[in-house]
């Protein structure tokens, strides 16, 4: 039984690799069409300026960290229909990366924020305090699944904490609507509030960042499903021998 | 270059190269868990 498991894990495996290998030159294009299109395809904002310019990586890297506690919701719920382990391992490797662009989030929204609102961290505005939330959130996801060792009972608690957690994902994205704030909205249903060729450059950007995740998250899950195997190996290997 | 952008893009790249570095760290650690194992195999193989 424990050598099925471990060869569907190793099958697995191989393919998340397989994805990452496919992954590597279109994300090495995209890369360089993104740093060109935010550095040079993209004028210069009036008001702000060149810093403006940091728009295009935060608001990626914000949307990859959306789609990825999506897939921290989605492998939460996928494993307490199925009780398979891997898609607990899919939801584990999503909350990381999302918590690392989360990061990326927060620490250049101050960068831009003190030249153009004159401060680092506008306390009171929702969707820094919303976002600071989410990172926390996840954070403590992730400290949850270290603080249990692996099991069931893991992965059980980390997916009911994965779908409760997402709440907070389209609170983000609503605040600036539903609340008073600083964050202008640039896109509504109607129009998008930006030079064409802005726009053009935070698609790009978008669209790297979404790539990036599925290349990072896929590296993730394989080492997930590696280390599985290996430890259902061991164990198996260590019973043998007793 | 303004400052405050290059500092931006600085601090993305650094998050990402320090966790790329957290993940081949992972990685090896999980290379020496399965090299560990092929090792022990490979003892009882020729004990047996």
């Amino acid at each position: 039984m424990w050598l099925a498991n471990s060869s569907r894990a190793l099958s697995s495996a191989r393919i998340s690799v397989r994805l990452v290998a496919w992954l590597l030159v279109p994300l090495y294009v995209l890369g360089v069409l993104a740093l060109y299109t935010a550095f040079i395809h993209a004028p210069t904002e009036r008001v702000m300026g060149d810093v403006q310019r940091i728009l295009y990586f935060h608001v990626g890297a914000a949307w990859t960290a959306f789609l990825a506690f999506f897939f921290v919701f989605l492998g939460g719920i996928l494993y307490l229909i199925k009780r398979n382990v891997f898609w607990d391992y899919l939801a584990a490797a999503s909350a990381e990366v999302g918590v690392v662009f989360t990061t990326i989030v927060l620490v250049t929204g101050p960068i831009w924020a003190r030249p153009v609102w004159n401060t680092w961290w506008p306390w009171g505005d929702p969707r820094v305090t919303t976002t600071l939330v989410l990172w926390l959130i996840y954070v403590a996801y992730l400290i949850l699944r270290s603080s249990l060792g692996e099991g069931e009972k893991r992965a059980r608690f980390s997916a009911v904490f994965g779908i409760i957690g997402f709440i907070d994902v389209p609170i983000v994205w609503l605040s600036i609507r539903w609340w008073r704030t600083i964050h202008p909205v640039l896109i509504t249903k109607t129009e998008v509030k930006m030079e064409p060729e802005m726009f053009q450059a935070l698609i790009v950007s978008v669209v790297t960042f979404t790539v990036f995740f599925v290349a990072l998250m896929s590296l993730r899950l394989a080492m997930h499903l590696h280390n599985s195997a290996a430890e259902e190996m061991a164990q198996a290997v260590r019973e043998r021998s007793e | 270059m303004n400052g405050y952008l290059f500092a931006g893009y600085t601090v993305i790249w650094t998050i990402l190269l320090f966790y790329l570095l957290y993940l081949n760290k992972k990685q090896r650690e999980t290379g020496e868990k399965l090299k560990a194992l092929s090792e022990t195999l490979r003892q009882e193989h020729l004990e047996e």
